[in-house]
């Protein structure tokens, strides 16, 4: 890799040099006693032109204009110069028809005609940030005006949503720092372990979502996505699940330009759960205990006394008959936001510079005990600073370089793992336990003043009925707080060399990054010290310690100190180049292009854990594009990529991704003319291609083609002697190495089409079909006897995705006060699953094939049984009939009639958890200072399960036992009103 | 709701279509009202543009679906997904 480093150094050295002598052999070739000096100024339309081809007619180039549109030659006086722009007439230029000056110098201005076959007309960032013109885009290419994702909060990926045709995005969280949007290009494209979310671009920086989420639209100069195989080809191995592309501001020449947003935001739950009152909560819970069949040996009697549910009802002491809503005690009701963001552009005509600063805070609802020296509400600072620096080192040579660094602070309550490992963040963690919390049985703490002398908060608890303490949801939430950090950095550079001069049309660029990342986080917690409460006989109540070490103390023992913890870091480096040469040129009406860019990239991970998993992850890719219009009627566009990742064998390391595409603009053709006064484009698009996924399996898992073996296995060892002290380690497989693994193969095929009307109104519609073939999955049903001890993975499985994408947009301004638009888009993206790692079932309802990827299994609910009668003759569910399960309880449907209700039952039940369709629509209207507008956003065609065990009341798990939500108090069965369907439709 | 229960029934918690639950919505995104001032005004304070604006997010949402926001799907009980109403102030000069 290194080598191919030096060498693509070393080219680039040699062009430069190349280029450079030839510029002295021009000069030299001129350097004649009888030339005259001819020079002036190149103007377009819209002032000076640079990088205009100057040329004598007899062929020979002499050099383009600088940034001011200047020229100035050394020229036989009976020559003839050609001016040659892309977007202007060819002109003639006679010397001997311009008169010298004294100093025999001729000084010219020369305003080119625009060229009237191609209209200014606005660019598409297209594959790595080449531009190109909306015209001659063959591939499925959206793109957003980055305004319209700027919205009243500071992560990017919220706004995104409804407003990028071709992207299924939802939100399921609004935690700060764990509120990015899940995003995907057409929906899902793959199922199992690999990469199914896109791949994320910043100025050709790859990126996470959450480096996009922090992004500010401010600085953003624009957002496109790629969504065919034709658009990613050049992606190759990394483009199939569609490509985010976005590019930063760079600064224009002028005055300085400073630009400073200030947002101040109050930030709400969009929606809380709604807990019943108390009162119905300690009589339904007392119901609880009557409806089942009692346990007599438990020796427990009902959970709360008449006496308890009266006081409670009467508002007597708080203290002794708690009376909590945990929402209203954990939570606030709003929180403010601030948010910061200044840039200053400006520059002069050999370099610009933007520059940015980004200030923001999220908090988040939580809230605070006076009694801790520390803050456990959320607090999520991030801060970046950007700076894009252009730099025109000659009349041809632009230099960029861009430095951007992003910081993220975080405080907040302590988090959690779950017994599956799943993190759960500190405000997910505060929801949850305020619904998986006892209100009634213990307050959240007691007044300081009922133990004036000790420094810590006085936390209430009590004994729950399996002997221990309950989860007091306050204590959890105040008694520590968790910080991270992130840091990431990201300087770029980049260099664009006009090779015009050598050959019309040729540019290179070079560009290379390095992006640093790391982070860290550490935890800070006290042990609560609980106290229970009893009844004063002299008035009023007494306080006890519950855990404070002692005899009789229960749970863990409280302390007043906090302790430490820290977890892992994470740290890890990225190096990436990429070299691209790009040719574009017109001959009269045949416009050809081309464009062959190489890239490396090597990523390495500080912390990765195993020698495997630490060795450098390399990719190497050759991508080309070439294109041919003809008339600027018919384009055709072939493009490639030709990838290496070094997760495969290395045989069969590369891979070649082929795309083919070709567009039509039928409002260039000259039938259409009588048209053209109301639609003034109309094309259609075609494309077929490949692309690839190498992100596939398990992130532990990297080198599928190499087998790893445990050579010191403990469990597999043997012991020896008498007594069996000496023993050796025995050998275990922890993979079979299987050469044949390679990356996920899409074949997609785009059909598209784009129409603007005079009045206003702009319509793209894209349809659509993949194929994902060659995806991983484990083969699960290999059986034992097999004798393998590693699993098996291979890339057998296959889903077809199709949709359709749509976008609609109008703008109109009817007078010199009024101006409206509209805008909407649309997108469909279903799947279907056409090859799963199943065995053969019996029954057809239990194939995952032919349903979508994210589609979930379950039985059928009739509905409640209606008695016990019932109970004992139905098919057996879960449990003993008429003793796990009762008259009340659900009722499935036996698919099969075998008289068990088992997995064999299961089917396919509603839609898949990600919406198979998302939409919106809006607009805006401008009446002299004023705008309004508004954005509403849908989501259909999707199911979600509720977890039963998270909003079943009463449920006592460990110390949590659930609320009871105000929705289930209104609609459930009871003997004395057995409503069939309760709960069910609500 | 079945029959209340004090622990786990077994039965009850089987994912089924009893728990299935309709994904769809339609909310209101965004809202937003803004004003640009004159260009004197701008003038007088040397700025080439400040506007400001009044907007909103996640205003309201029409679902079958009552219990939580409908967005956060199966992570019901977790972090709500946020409404929030803000001003701002964009100051060019």
């Amino acid at each position: 890799m290194k080598e191919k480093l030096k060498q693509g150094k070393a080219c680039l050295v040699k062009v430069l040099l190349t280029s450079a002598l030839v510029m002295l052999m021009f000069i030299q070739a001129f350097a004649q006693n009888d030339l005259v000096r001819f020079g002036g100024k190149v103007n377009g339309t819209d002032g000076p032109v640079s990088g205009v081809t100057v040329s004598l007619k007899t062929g020979r180039v002499l050099g383009i204009t600088n940034e001011n549109g200047d020229f100035s030659f050394e020229v036989d006086p009976t020559s003839t110069l050609v001016l040659r722009h892309m977007e202007y007439e060819e002109t003639e230029l006679r010397v001997a028809d311009y008169k010298p000056n004294s100093a025999g110098i001729y000084s010219v201005v020369v305003t080119l005609k625009q060229n009237s076959e191609i209209e200014i007309e606005e660019t598409v960032v297209t594959g790595f940030g080449q531009r190109e013109k909306r015209s001659t885009v063959v591939g499925s290419i959206t793109t957003v005006d980055p305004k319209e994702l700027k919205g009243p909060t500071g992560n990017l990926t919220n706004m995104m949503a409804g407003r990028v045709a071709g992207m299924i995005a939802f939100q399921r969280s609004g935690e700060p720092g764990a509120d990015n949007a899940n995003f995907f290009i057409r929906g899902l494209g793959s199922f199992g372990t690999g990469k199914q979310d896109p791949l994320i671009l910043i100025d050709n920086v790859e990126s996470t979502s959450t480096d996009m989420a922090r992004l500010q639209p401010d600085d953003i100069a624009s957002f496109s996505v790629l969504r065919d195989a034709n658009a990613a080809a050049m992606y190759g191995a990394r483009g199939a699940n569609g490509v985010v592309l976005i590019t930063t501001k760079l600064g224009k020449e002028g005055k300085t330009n400073f630009d400073f947003r200030v947002e101040n935001t109050l930030s709400t739950n969009a929606r809380n759960f709604a807990f019943t009152d108390n009162i119905t909560y300690m009589e339904m819970a007392n119901e609880a205990y009557l409806t089942r069949p009692v346990d007599a040996s438990s020796g427990q009697g009902l959970p709360y006394w008449q006496n308890k549910i009266d006081n409670t009802k009467a508002g007597r002491d708080p203290l002794l008959y708690p009376n909590n809503n945990w929402i209203d005690q954990l939570i606030k009701d709003y929180t403010l936001n601030q948010r910061y963001n200044l840039s200053v552009a400006g520059g002069g005509a050999r370099a610009r510079y933007y520059l940015a600063g980004t200030y923001n805070v999220d908090n988040g609802l939580i809230k605070m005990d006076g009694i801790n020296n520390f803050n456990n509400n959320i607090k999520l600072k991030n801060y970046s600073v950007r700076s894009n620096v252009d730099i025109n080192f000659t009349p041809s040579t632009v230099g960029i370089i861009r430095v951007y660094a992003q910081f993220d602070d975080y405080t907040g309550p302590i988090g959690y793992r779950e017994n599956n490992g799943n993190w759960v963040n500190g405000g997910q963690a505060t929801f949850n336990r305020a619904v998986w919390s006892n209100p009634v049985m213990f307050p959240a703490a007691y007044p300081s003043s009922y133990m004036p002398y000790m420094n810590h908060p006085l936390f209430g608890n009590a004994l729950n009925r399996n002997g221990g303490l309950f989860v007091n949801p306050y204590a959890e939430m105040v008694r520590g707080y968790q910080e991270y950090n992130t840091s990431t950095v990201m300087p770029q550079i980049e260099i664009r060399q006009d090779l015009g001069a050598i050959l019309p049309g040729l540019n290179l660029t070079g560009m290379a990054y390095v992006r640093r990342y790391a982070f860290f986080e550490i935890s800070r917690r006290y042990n609560p010290f609980y106290y229970g409460a009893n009844v004063n006989p002299e008035g009023g109540i007494n306080i006890r310690v519950l855990n404070d070490g002692s005899l009789g103390s229960i749970g863990q023992v409280g302390t007043e100190y906090l302790d430490y913890n820290e977890s892992e870091k994470r740290v890890s480096s990225m190096f990436y180049a990429h070299a691209i040469a790009n040719y574009n040129r017109r001959f009269g009406k045949h416009a050809v292009g081309g464009t062959l860019i190489g890239l490396i990239q090597n990523q390495l991970n500080g912390n990765a854990g195993s020698l495997q998993m630490s060795l450098p992850a390399r990719n190497i890719g050759l991508s080309g594009r070439m294109t041919y219009g003809f008339d600027d009627r018919y384009i055709a566009e072939f493009n490639f990529g030709y990838n290496g990742s070094e997760r495969f064998a290395q045989d069969s390391r590369m891979g070649f991704f082929p795309s083919f595409g070709l567009s039509y603009n039928i409002s260039n053709e000259d039938y259409f003319e009588p048209l053209s006064s109301t639609v003034t484009n109309l094309k259609l698009r075609a494309t077929y291609g490949f692309s690839g996924n190498d992100q596939i399996g398990r992130a532990d898992q990297r080198f599928y083609y190499m087998s790893e073996v445990n050579m010191n296995n403990i469990d597999r060892g043997a012991s020896f002697g008498e007594l069996g002290t000496y023993s050796r380690p025995g050998i275990s497989i922890g993979r079979y190495a299987n050469s044949a693994i390679t990356w996920e193969r899409s074949e997609q095929m785009n059909l598209g089409l784009d129409l603007s009307l005079l009045n206003g109104l702009d319509v793209n519609v894209d349809v659509y079909k993949q194929t994902r073939s060659n995806i991983l999955t484990g083969r699960t049903f290999i059986p034992s006897t097999m004798g393998l001890l590693a699993d098996i993975v291979a890339n057998t499985n296959k889903l077809e995705s199709r949709g359709l994408d749509l976008m609609m947009n109008y703008n109109k301004t009817l007078s010199t006060d009024w101006w409206v638009n509209w805008r909407s888009t649309l997108t469909f993206a279903q799947s279907k699953i056409l090859i799963a790692d199943e065995p053969a079932y019996k029954e057809a309802s239990r194939y995952t094939a032919g349903h979508p990827a994210g589609q979930w299994f379950g039985y059928i609910a009739e509905r409640l049984f209606v008695d016990d009668q019932e109970v004992m003759n139905s098919p057996v569910q879960f449990g003993t009939p008429g003793v796990d399960y009762l008259g009340g309880d659900i009722k499935y449907r036996d698919l099969n009639g075998d008289g068990i209700i088992s997995d064999l039952d299961k089917v396919a039940l509603g839609y898949p958890e990600n919406p198979e369709l998302i939409y919106g629509f809006g607009g805006s209207v401008g009446y002299k200072s004023f705008d309004f507008s508004v954005f509403f956003q849908g989501s259909a065609r999707s199911s979600f399960f509720i977890n039963a065990e998270n909003i079943s009341p009463f449920y006592l798990n460990g110390g949590n036992q659930n609320g009871l939500l105000q929705a289930i108090a209104d609609s459930y069965w009871s003997e004395d009103n057995r409503d069939l369907y309760a709960f069910w439709l609500v | 709701m079945a029959r209340l229960s004090e622990g786990v029934v077994n039965n009850n918690n089987q994912v089924s279509s009893w728990w299935m639950r309709d994904g769809t919505f339609l909310r209101l995104k965004n809202v937003e009202l803004g004003y640009t001032f004159s260009r004197n005004v701008m003038e007088r304070i040397g700025a080439r543009n400040l506007r400001v604006y009044v907007n909103g997010m996640n205003l309201f949402a029409f679902s079958k679906f009552k219990l939580w926001d409908v967005e956060m799907g199966r992570n019901g009980i977790g972090y709500p997904v946020q409404a929030v109403y803000n001003l701002g102030i964009k100051f060019t000069f």
